[in-house]
């Protein structure tokens, strides 16, 4: 009782019941859920899941970021291309994975010791970044050995899914990391900047940390992303970082900082993802899927931020109280 | 008397403007050394046009920015786009009346989708970005449902006449936004009841609804009034460019708040003005324009303007010390 109380006041709630009623929805629709199609889902949207995680730390700092996208565009296009030069895949993507690090770097360079508002300088990054992309291969195409996807889609230890354990490594480094002292000062930093810098916190450092740790999970991301279309493409993440944001918002972290954690953006992540699949499966005519993924979007949305209304849950409490007072 | 030279050097030099006054009066100097024709008459023109269209979507981002709570509109490109694509498709029997329901049928669309914004920030609660960056994948998914993705748009010749017709060098409609954005800034901005209301809740949400103003409805006119224009502004696009597609105009989102912001405007409200809007949207015409007119690759050209975006930004807008 006391364990469910405490994921019911959990920030990630809201997403969480969203994931599991779309989840059910999309059983009843497809009659029942196979393993190879849950294998097949996580599949595909493992690189949203990563960018989710990268922009919710960028945003428990108090920032955001909405280069990720294009940082996703610019690995693929490197990765594809050192292949097509004859680099072997590993060489490509560990460069490609560095490249990734490296416009992170930059990013928490300018937003940290430049101090330059972080949403309009990952405006400026991602034309960079996203201008790279263009100028290196200016027409989508190329392609990579199939052995990539191989191992992108086989299991490490005959079970686990390689992208899965892809997405542990990335939970373990930051919640590992969150467990230092280093998290406390994070979450400080995202609650009030100011009060962070009096008690001595190095403002500037963590931003570049966290800018870091936000394009690993790009350059992750990215990987993924190739090993899945095993092809190039200049404009291939530039939508994502935008929906990165939306499951974000849904997994209960507020965009003020200090609050939320990333197994919200985890879940509202899959909660996306589930989403477009259910609006594909459900026969909608496909001029009208787009519309109806965002009318749900904006309904998810509002109802996540809803239920983390302190107002509301207490009106709620009070209906609960009086039921068991009861009783 | 050197001190008070020194005096009027440092005001010019505080003012918001200037950097904006001296980036473009560079460029067109840098434009006119790269390229003999830059300075033309058809060019100057063609380069008011754009910067007209840009400064209408930064009027409106100016709007939602100076109403403070971290309002920011990215819906902007989305309503463009979509009154690009419906607007034209007005057509009754004389084209000049054709037009005229255009303007007033796009100005209540764009209110519409700002208004439903506003209500989603203020009454929902929703953070101004999340709202807005969903409304505006919800305009494009309704576009795409009314057109069936195939937008089958002609422009109405009264349309396209208007948007060529000229006086003397420049194109009416540029003068026409130029006037416009003077009157708004003066009367609405600055003299009207509305526009300190505006000011006052921007600053301090709490102090304007001590004083008796109605902060929650300010702010959702703000962001109506963000819709109208943003409206407007795609029927401008559409005249001027002739034809329409899907999201054509989903640049102007964040080239909006790029503008706005390097016409000295803070992302945290309470403070800007229009017509630092404007001289933003100068600034940012003009740097395409010239990498357009250098002939560089795609790619490159987003490169570099990405570059002279971050150096401006770090020229511009960096938050003052933590220490002081």
């Amino acid at each position: 009782m006391i364990k469910g109380k405490k994921v019911v006041s959990q920030s990630f709630f809201p997403s969480l019941l969203l994931l599991v009623i779309f989840f059910a929805i999309m059983g009843v629709m497809n009659h029942g859920l196979t393993l190879s199609f849950v294998k097949s889902l996580i599949l595909t949207n493992t690189p949203a899941l990563c960018l989710a995680i990268g922009v919710t730390v960028t945003i428990l700092v108090g920032g955001t970021d909405i280069s990720l996208g294009s940082i996703v565009s610019l690995v693929n296009v490197v990765i594809i291309t050192l292949a097509g030069l004859g680099y072997s895949i590993t060489i490509s993507a560990l460069i490609g994975l560095l490249v990734a690090v490296i416009c992170g770097v930059f990013n928490g360079i300018v937003i940290g010791i430049m101090r330059v508002n972080p949403l309009l300088t990952t405006f400026a990054t991602s034309t960079i970044y996203a201008g790279i992309a263009l100028w290196i291969l200016p027409n989508p195409g190329g392609s990579i050995d199939y052995a990539f996807a191989k191992w992108y889609m086989g299991g490490l230890f005959g079970f686990i899914m390689t992208p899965v354990m892809l997405l542990i490594l990335l939970v373990f480094i930051w919640a590992g990391a969150i467990r230092t002292p280093f998290g406390l000062k994070a979450y400080a930093l995202g609650c009030n900047e100011k009060k962070a810098y009096a008690s001595g916190i190095n403002v500037n450092g963590i931003r570049v940390l966290v800018h870091t740790f936000a394009g690993l999970t790009a350059g992750v991301a990215g990987i993924c992303l190739t090993a899945t279309i095993c092809s190039g493409s200049p404009t291939v993440g530039a939508t994502m970082s935008l929906n990165s944001i939306a499951a974000a918002v849904i997994g209960g972290v507020s965009l003020n900082g200090g609050k939320g954690g990333i197994f919200g953006a985890i879940l509202g992540a899959g909660f996306l993802s589930i989403l477009s699949s259910i609006v594909v499966a459900a026969n909608f005519s496909s001029y009208s899927q787009s519309f109806i993924k965002g009318l749900i979007l904006l309904i998810g949305v509002i109802a996540s931020i809803l239920a983390g209304d302190k107002v509301l849950k207490d009106k709620i409490k009070g209906i609960f109280c009086k039921g068991g007072a009861k009783s | 008397m050197s001190q008070a030279k020194n005096n009027i050097m440092i005001e010019t030099l505080k003012n918001s403007y200037t950097p904006a006054i001296v980036g473009s009066i560079l460029l067109l100097i840098f434009g006119r050394v790269l390229s003999k024709g830059f300075l033309s008459i058809n060019n100057i023109s063609s380069i008011l046009m754009m910067t007209s269209i840009l400064t209408m979507a930064s009027i409106a981002q100016a709007a939602v920015i100076i109403s403070g709570d971290s309002g920011l509109d990215m819906s902007i490109g989305a309503i463009m786009s979509m009154t690009a694509l419906f607007g034209p498709m007005i057509v009754l029997q004389s084209e000049g009346a054709s037009v005229a329901v255009m303007v007033i049928a796009v100005i209540v669309m764009g209110g519409m989708v700002g208004l439903i914004n506003g209500i989603g920030v203020q009454f929902l609660k929703v953070v101004p970005l999340v709202m807005t960056l969903i409304m505006s994948s919800v305009v494009n998914g309704f576009s795409i449902f009314i057109t069936k993705g195939q937008p089958a748009v002609s422009v109405n010749d009264a349309l396209l006449g208007i948007s060529k017709q000229l006086v003397g060098p420049v194109r009416i409609l540029s003068a026409i936004v130029i006037i416009l954005l003077v009157l708004l800034e003066v009367f609405f901005l600055r003299k009207s009841n509305y526009g300190r209301s505006l000011f006052l809740v921007g600053n301090n949400t709490n102090a304007a609804n001590l004083c008796g103003i109605n902060s929650k409805w300010v702010i959702i006119f703000a962001y109506v009034f963000a819709g109208a224009i943003a409206g407007l502004a795609g029927l401008m696009l559409v005249g001027y460019a002739g034809t329409a597609q899907m999201n054509m105009a989903s640049s102007y989102t964040m080239l909006s708040v790029a503008a706005v912001v390097i016409g000295g405007t803070k992302l945290t409200g309470g403070k800007g003005t229009f017509i630092g809007g404007a001289l933003g949207a100068l600034v940012l015409i003009l740097i395409a324009t010239i990498l357009q007119a250098l002939n560089m690759v795609a790619g490159l050209r987003s490169l570099i303007q990405g570059v002279i975006l971050i150096a401006i930004l770090m020229v511009n807008s960096r938050a003052p010390k933590l220490r002081q």
